[in-house]
């Protein structure tokens, strides 16, 4: 059975051991030199892949923090490849990328401190072997950075049970009348959503124990189009269909999209944005699917599934989207349309897809 | 094309000349310079200064001159032609002065030209993308050559300067003629020069056309028509973000770059002191930031230098440090806090200075000139003007404006502008010569060198501070700024349509008025769009007129006045046409001016006005004085010429009786105490009261009278079939032209007036008035003796109920309370009082003005009225904020195990095993969470200026309900003009309502700033601003900080009035625009705001 996903530590091995042959001073507890870390995340243009397209001072300050005492808290809208790099900055730092903890409303502090196996505690009062440790407790003891993703999805009271572990660097266990100590290279990389609905505020405290990096989405059309194409690809192939995304369908959504997220045309006009977020990510599902959709049922003319695509995407959150699809179709795509782009004429044709 | 490296590498070999390439702010070039010339030891040094400023190179690289200076070249006409900032991380002023050390000597050899403004910037090409990665110039020469810098052998700061330059010029290509132009005269004059081993500083970026082959282009002819200026200077205007020319981001950063010498170890402690200056600055503007903070930053930006192979941290990698451990990810909340910190702490506030034997130039030089021209007195306490008939005058005029505007202290105007038209023609000023205007013109001097562009430099800069449009209008068109004055009013004619209140609509016309009427004497020829303006500012006063149906305060009834006597013909039908549809349902006040105002505008006639007056009066109750207030306002002056309007007052108070009378007379008083005294006396004039007898205390006297009105009633009675009305009164009805003696009196009382004729039993009445009253305001009002006081206020309060009974007795002395009469406080019954906002409010005015000892006997009073206040809100608001918060068992892992349940759950797995007895769990228990507790944070900004006293007061109580609801966080700001924090204070409305002082201006742009500023997570914030959108500061600013507000997400909502009765008074120009800026606009009572809150809350 395969696997849908590798984690990256196993995906990118032949690279990190690459890289750990070079030499230089490391931070305690560290399998690779920051600079390593920097290489195996932005690529060298060689060997090396580069797997993040995002500015590379973002990439140096997030492993600068992780060397020091504070915590790194990744910020940005869905689908800017937050969890993606912090999973391949503990993959590069500690060799393991499974210590993690899901936030969501229902993550509770056990989740970020330690648990108890009840039946045993029932029977045997707490004990060393009653004790279940949490991802953060076992990072902690073993020196490795651990992972907490959508942070602030947890209360936050539950998120307070970090601020003393990201402080004093242990963890007392009242219970046991022990105090479990972080081992150097002990980190730990949050990601959180701002501005995505059901979000709790992180208390002042804890922020002050956070080191931020906003992550933007990404700049240049060119990079995103390549991006959404690699990654559509491989999901299309990891279904083992013998698949094709379609270049110019992939231009056009990936358009779409960075024109609706942005309020304004390439060419600069004014837009209405949607309330659903268009991330990268969304694009890729939606490529993925096309190419999908053509491997199997063998769509002739691949662009006229897209209106229906973005009318998904776009009506997941907000009813009112649709309205503002629309006045995209009658505004930006009508101009192009307009422009003699066979490509945008043809998805002008498609208006009745989208709404009346 | 050209292998790169052998190109630089002709560069960096060329001896002659010897080529320093360099950028005009670079603390890492200015620091090499010296030791670069020390090495090339040349015989002469040529920078790219324009030719014609060779004169002030000494004066430049003088000891005694201290950095920032500028020079600047402009035309005679004060067109700028050149302009040169220079600090001490300015290589071309480290070369100059590394020459005056040496006595070497110094050229300037560039020329001016004129550019294009539209020629295409240059920009970063593809070969700079390549190698910086970046987009911009600056930051692409910081990473490439500055940073990398520090601590480096000059040599080679000097080949990374012309590689930089040579890429730039090989992006560029090709080069514009401009470039091409200047740099043939650079050759030309190095070849003058003729030196054997010169050196030359220059603009990477032109370096290559001193080695390689470059067309040789005609030069321009020289210009002998130039003004030159060495100008003192200042880092904020250095700053590029100032919006002046050729400056350089954050100035203060590149000084401590100099100080440390480009040393790392140096620039690694500035690095560490800036990250805590700006951490400290943080904390003084309330926000949390402390040494561990700083800490952060530095270690992140030492770090991330030694990452990037850098030798020190540079000003980028403090930028991300700021950015990555304060800004916590919130870039429109925190984030604009610490950019804000931050620009202060690293542009500076240095202030340049010239050596003092310097000649004389730019500002300084221009204003001794025009003083000596000008013949302008040293000192001249009325130094009179006619600047309409005499051409000297009118410059004078001019002059004395312009140094005004350009801030230097010099003369004040002696008399101020009246209203329109009603100004003299000449003025006076006060004019006296200090070593403070010595110093104010250096001061001004980095305006510009003329007084015209420094006046406009000046103003301009202060508009974009947030200086009202209006005001700056004013002093423009003073000081006879042709262009400004235009701008400024087609500015006015876009925006203060939309945003602009009434009383700043009315003022901008006034001035727009008087400019293009040529009232001005700065601006003779009047700019083309001040006509089109004009009207549209009075279409848009006249349209919003509506707004003011509730007016009540003296400000706002003004207004009204001053529309109608502005309104010109064209405007007056939709004047009459929108007030006659307000006659009826506008506040009382707004009615008596409405009634007014459509005589005033002829719409009317004054019988009808007449009719309505005898309808209120006769009507009486709370309403009448409000709407006497009203009609004086407006017709005052009207009705003291005469007395027309006034005698079917006259009859009706002639006919009432005396109780009745009595009812109404503080009313009235109140009414009529709207006119100052002067006009008061006046108008007891025109009603001719002296041409009646005066009554005397003869009761022979009395009784005459008492008959001869009897006689003249049963006269006229016998004229009538049936009576009328039956006389409820002694006196007569009064017929015309005469008025008994008893009327005479009541208008006596009325007026306040000539209490000494009055017979000795009114003259009680009128004293018992006179002590709330006094002698009125306004013209006439200084001086004279009053009737001997009350001694106490407990016998005026006696006098009152005897003379007037218990309802006016209350009526009179809430009055006085809320005149600021702290003793009649005392005569108020905490036990019996009736909890009202009205009383309250009346208490809570004077709590400003009592000593300690008083507000003891206040506060039982203003602590019960609070207590029962806030009962009654709280049973209508907590149930909607708090909820049910009742743990209860459930099955899912909480984290916290009811264990009394787990054991009932699981008693029969249990087993006895080696006496001890053993459960085998099978399904743990645990206790659910409560209710989920959402922390918000609720900014409520109240406006306290004088109209909003209800509002204030019914905020306060709404925020200390808040306070008590876990879930929310709660901050209180109050404002006028000033802003003042409450928040500590919300939990105690009684303390809160003491503290806050009602009164002054409103200036919401402030308080929202303030507010916005102290916004830490706006996705979770509601911001309630609660005001009557009066802004007395500029509307521009507001609406730019609504936008802002807007833009970070937070739950916005103005609140027009916070009453629970009552018309609301709002601007509604200013309320749409708000609304349009994104803050919806909306009037609620006390518990619809909290159930909006709870709305609001539960929606995410």
């Amino acid at each position: 059975m395969n696997r849908q996903v590798e984690p990256a530590e196993v995906r990118y091995a032949a690279e990190l051991a690459l890289l750990a042959e070079e030499s230089g001073p490391r931070p305690p507890g560290w399998r690779l030199t920051p600079s390593a870390v920097v290489t195996f995340i932005m690529g060298d243009g060689g060997r090396i892949s580069g797997k993040f397209l995002g500015d590379r001072a973002l990439v140096e300050r997030a492993v600068i923090t992780l060397a020091g005492r504070r915590g790194l808290l990744l910020v940005g809208e869905p689908g800017t490849a937050k969890s993606m790099l912090s999973e391949l900055l503990t993959a590069a730092i500690s060799g393991d990328s499974s210590r993690t903890v899901q936030g969501s409303a229902g993550t509770h502090e056990e989740q970020l401190r330690y648990g108890w196996n009840y039946q045993l505690l029932l029977a045997k009062g707490p004990s060393a072997e009653a004790l279940v440790p949490s991802p953060i407790l076992s990072a902690m003891r073993a020196g490795a950075v651990a992972r907490i993703e959508e942070v602030t999805r947890c209360l936050p009271e539950v998120q307070d049970a970090l601020v003393s572990v990201l402080s004093e660097r242990h963890m007392s266990v009242p219970e046991l009348g022990e105090t479990e100590y972080a081992v150097d290279g002990f980190n730990v990389i949050a990601t959180a959503n701002l501005r995505d609905r059901g979000v709790n505020e992180m208390s002042a405290a804890l922020k002050r124990r956070f080191n931020f990096e906003v992550i933007e989405p990404i700049g240049s059309l060119e990079a995103e189009t390549a991006l959404v194409k690699r990654e559509a690809m491989r999901t299309i192939t990891g279904g083992n269909a013998p698949a094709e995304v379609d270049d110019a369908v992939v231009e056009a959504l990936v358009t779409v999209f960075r024109d609706l997220r942005q309020g304004r045309t390439v060419e600069g006009w004014p837009v209405e944005r949607t309330t659903a977020v268009l991330s990268t990510a969304e694009a890729v599902a939606v490529a993925g699917s096309l190419g999908l959709q053509s491997a199997y049922f063998s769509v002739g003319d691949p662009v006229s599934l897209l209106p229906g695509h973005l009318l998904g995407v776009a009506r997941k959150d907000d009813p009112a989207d649709q309205a503002k699809l629309v006045g995209y179709w009658d505004s930006t795509i009508r101009r192009r349309a307009e422009g003699g782009a066979r490509l945008w004429k043809r998805l002008y044709e498609l208006r009745h897809v989208v709404g009346e | 094309m050209t292998d790169p490296s052998q190109a630089v590498e002709r560069l960096v070999t060329s001896s002659a000349p010897f080529l320093i390439g360099v950028r005009h702010h670079s603390a890492a070039l200015a620091v090499a310079v010296p030791e670069l010339l020390n090495a090339a030891a040349p015989d002469a040094v040529l920078v790219e200064l324009p030719v014609e400023l060779q004169e002030w190179l000494p004066w430049l690289a003088h000891p005694e001159t201290t950095t920032p200076v500028a020079l600047a070249i402009a035309r005679p006409d004060g067109a700028r032609l050149g302009f040169y900032p220079f600090a001490d991380f300015s290589p071309e002023l480290a070369a100059l002065r590394w020459a005056a050390a040496n006595g070497v000597p110094a050229h300037a050899i560039d020329v001016t030209v004129d550019r294009n403004d539209d020629s295409p910037r240059r920009g970063v090409g593809d070969l700079l993308r390549r190698h910086a990665g970046t987009d911009t110039l600056e930051a692409a020469w910081d990473r490439l050559v500055e940073t990398p810098s520090y601590g480096a052998d000059p040599e080679r700061v000097r080949r990374a300067a012309l590689a930089y330059g040579w890429a730039v010029r090989a992006d560029a290509d090709p080069v514009s003629d401009a470039d091409l132009v200047r740099e043939t005269h650079m050759r030309h004059r190095l070849r003058e020069v003729g030196a054997a081993r010169p050196a030359v500083v220059v603009g990477a970026f032109h370096a290559a056309a001193f080695v390689e082959p470059a067309p040789e282009m005609p030069l321009p002819a020289a210009r002998e028509d130039v003004v030159t200026s060495l100008i003192p200077y200042n880092f904020a205007l250095l700053d590029s973000r100032s919006g002046y020319p050729a400056g350089v981001r954050d100035p203060g950063w590149h000084q401590e770059v100099v100080l440390s010498k480009g040393r790392p170890e140096a620039l690694d402690d500035a690095v560490a002191l800036l990250a805590a200056r700006v951490c400290a600055r943080l904390r003084a503007d309330g926000h949390v930031a402390g040494t561990p903070d700083a800490v952060a930053v530095y270690t992140m930006a030492r770090e991330l230098a030694s990452l990037r192979g850098l030798p020190a941290p540079g000003r980028a990698e403090l930028v991300e440090g700021l950015q990555s451990a304060l800004a916590q990810g919130e870039p429109l909340g925190r984030a604009r806090a610490v950019a804000k910190a931050a620009e202060q702490v690293l542009v500076g506030e240095r202030r340049g200075r010239i050596a003092g034997e310097a000649p004389r130039s730019g500002l300084v030089a221009h204003v001794a000139d025009l003083r000596k021209e000008l013949r302008l007195p040293v000192r001249d306490r009325a130094f009179r003007l006619d600047p309409f008939r005499s051409p000297l005058d009118r410059r004078r005029h001019v002059a004395m404006f312009r140094m005004r505007a350009a801030g230097i202290d010099y003369a004040q105007p002696g008399e101020m502008t009246g209203v329109a038209g009603a100004e003299s023609v000449t003025k006076t000023w006060e004019a006296h010569w200090t070593p403070a205007s010595d110093a104010t013109v250096e001061l001004a001097g980095v305006y510009g060198p003329d007084l015209a562009t420094a006046a406009e430099g000046r103003l301009t800069w202060r508009l974009r501070r947030g200086t009202s449009v209006t005001e700056i209008l004013d002093e423009a068109a003073e000081a006879g700024l042709p262009e400004l004055t235009a701008r400024l009013i087609a500015e006015i004619g876009d925006t203060f349509p939309a945003t602009a209140g009434l009383v700043e609509l009315l003022d901008a016309y006034r001035q727009v008025h008087r400019i293009r009427s040529g009232g001005v004497p700065g601006i003779p020829t009047p700019p083309a769009n001040a006509d089109r303006t004009a009207t549209r500012l009075m279409t848009t006063a006249v349209s919003g007129v509506d707004g003011y149906a509730g007016a009540d305060s003296p400000v706002e009834l003004a207004a009204l006045r001053d529309l109608i006597g502005l309104a010109d013909d064209t405007h007056r039908e939709s004047l009459v046409w929108q007030l006659e549809r307000m006659t009826d349902t506008a506040g009382p006040a707004a009615q008596g001016a409405i009634a007014a105002a459509l005589v005033r505008l002829s719409a009317r006639d004054s019988d009808w006005l007449t009719g309505r007056i005898t309808g209120w009066v006769d009507a009486g109750g709370p309403t009448l004085g409000d709407r006497l207030r009203g009609v004086l306002v407006m017709a005052g002056p009207m009705l003291e010429a005469s007395s027309e309007s006034l005698t079917g007052l006259t009859e009706r108070i002639g006919a009432w009786s005396p109780e009745r009378f009595l009812d109404r007379l503080p009313a009235l008083r109140k009414g009529f105490d709207t006119l100052s005294t002067a006009a008061r006396d006046r108008l007891l004039a025109t009603l001719e009261l002296d041409a009646i007898p005066d009554t005397t205390d003869d009761p022979a006297d009395l009784a005459r009278w008492e008959a001869a009105d009897r006689a003249g009633y049963a006269a006229v009675a016998a004229m009538l079939p049936a009576p009328a009305e039956t006389p409820d009164a002694p006196a007569a009805p009064a017929t015309a032209g005469a008025m008994s003696p008893e009327t005479a009196h009541r208008w006596r009382l009325i007026l306040g007036r000539q209490a000494e004729k009055l017979p000795v039993e009114q003259r009680r009445l009128a004293r018992a008035l006179d002590e709330l009253y006094g002698r009125g305001h306004g013209e006439g009002s200084a001086g004279g003796g009053l009737e001997a006081p009350y001694p106490s206020a407990r016998e005026w309060a006696e006098d009152l109920t005897e003379l007037f009974g218990e309802r006016v007795r209350e009526e009179v002395l809430g009055a006085a309370a809320a005149r600021g009469r702290n003793d009649v406080v005392s005569e108020l019954d905490p036990e019996r009082v009736e909890p009202s906002v009205d009383l309250l409010q009346n208490v809570l005015s004077l709590a400003g003005a009592l000593p300690e000892s008083r507000l003891a006997v206040l506060r039982p009073i203003v602590a019960r009225i609070v207590d029962q206040l806030v009962k009654a809100l709280a049973t209508r608001m907590r149930p909607a904020l708090t909820g049910l918060t009742v743990p209860r068992p459930t099955f899912r892992p909480t984290g916290r195990l009811d264990l009394s349940g787990t054991l009932r759950r699981n008693l029969h797995t249990a087993r006895m095993r080696d006496d001890v007895l053993e459960l085998a769990v099978e399904r743990p228990v645990f206790h659910s969470r409560g209710n989920r507790t959402a922390s918000w944070h609720i900014h409520l900004i109240v406006d306290v200026s004088g109209s909003m006293e209800r509002s204030v007061i019914h905020s306060a109580l709404t925020a200390a309900i808040l306070h008590g609801v876990s879930a929310l966080s709660i901050t209180f700001t109050a404002f006028s003009t000033q802003v003042l924090d409450l928040s500590d204070r919300v939990s105690d409305p009684l303390s809160l309502l003491m503290e806050v002082s009602i009164g002054g201006g409103t200036d919401i742009g402030k308080a929202v700033a303030y507010t916005r500023k102290r916004l830490t997570v706006p996705s979770r914030s509601i911001v309630a601003l609660i005001t009557d959108f009066e802004e007395g500061g500029s509307t521009g600013r507001l609406l730019s900080e609504i936008r802002s507000l807007a833009e970070t997400g937070a739950v916005l909502l103005g609140l027009a009035a916070l009453d629970d009765t009552g018309v609301p008074v709002y601007n509604k120009q200013i309320a749409a625009a708000v609304a349009a800026a994104g803050m919806p606009v909306a009037a609620l009572s006390p518990s619809e705001l909290a159930r909006w809150i709870v709305d609001q809350v539960n929606r995410r």
